[in-house]
């Protein structure tokens, strides 16, 4: 072997080990967004492990030193929208009705001292529940409020994975917020965790 | 109404989640919340986000798909013939 093959071979090597140590640790967290994405376990797999060949494939071209999750997610959203929501099909049905801004905030206070401290509601939910809260939310709207509400992406960030503007990004962030917040209040008063809203009282009676 | 202007509440609720607990600032805040509803909707909006990210972040990693993994990338070919 010349020496430059047994460069390149070590290379390669050095650069396998740099994956390991700082892609893998990722491993959890790209499952979880991934079935927030797919919505279901075996897609999700898949899509992880798509995922990771094409970073591995690629991660000669990642600087080293940059944010590594942000290049992963990146990705992950990428090969999700070009593949998996191709066959998945997703029926885009969008909720047309407008929803007033604070709405969970508006009918939690309702019942309590102050709406954050009725944040509590929310968080004796089952996980499940809230979950699949978010995954009922229409897709584009549902990828901008995962990537900033719970991954903590920042708008620009979110603008350059999906390659759109940042004020496309805002807009869907600020409708899928309010979906969610709309679900959210549903399945509480579902599980009965909250009073029934006055005007659905007066309907009923 | 709390006399509490709302900045400085805001300021400490900053504080707060920076630091953790002091039972003094979270009195304050407590009752500025009840009594301020636009520092209340903010403060609820934010916490709801904490939610969140804990809640939809937990799934249990099948085994398997450590494996798989694994095994894909010691599979892959290192990158294709460069151009040098």
């Amino acid at each position: 072997m010349s020496e430059e093959a047994q460069q390149l071979q070590s290379d390669d090597a050095a650069m396998k080990e740099r994956f390991e140590r700082d892609a893998m640790p990722l491993l959890a967290q790209l499952y979880s967004a991934a079935l927030r994405l797919t919505r279901n376990p075996t897609d999700a797999e898949d899509l992880v492990q798509e995922t990771y060949l094409r970073a591995y494939r690629g991660f000669g071209g990642f600087t080293e030193g940059t944010n590594l999750k942000a290049w992963m997610y990146r990705i992950l959203t990428n090969t999700f929208i070009n593949t998996y929501r191709k066959k998945q099909r997703e029926p885009q049905t969008v909720l047309e009705e407008e929803i007033p801004e604070w709405y969970l905030a508006d009918r939690l206070r309702d019942s309590g001292d102050s709406a954050s401290a009725e944040a509590q509601v929310i968080e004796r939910m089952p996980d499940e529940e809230v979950k699949a809260a978010l995954e009922a939310v229409p897709e584009n709207f549902r990828i901008a409020v995962w990537l900033a509400d719970v991954e903590g992406f920042a708008y620009r960030e979110i603008a350059d994975m999906l390659e759109i503007p940042i004020g496309t990004v805002m807009s869907r962030l600020h409708r899928g917020r309010r979906m969610l917040q709309k679900l959210l209040w549903q399945k509480a008063r579902d599980r009965g965790l909250v009073r029934e809203e006055p005007e659905q009282r007066a309907v009923s009676e | 109404v709390s006399d509490e202007p709302c900045e400085d509440v805001l300021r400490e609720i900053e504080d707060l989640v920076r630091q953790g607990t002091d039972p003094l600032s979270v009195q304050t805040v407590a009752v500025h919340l009840q009594t301020c509803y636009p520092c209340d909707r903010v403060e609820f909006e934010r916490r709801l986000r904490i939610i969140l990210s804990v809640k939809c972040s937990r799934d249990p990693v099948p085994g398997r798909l450590l494996s798989r993994v694994r095994t894909m990338l010691e599979e892959t070919p290192p990158e294709p013939p460069r151009t040098v």
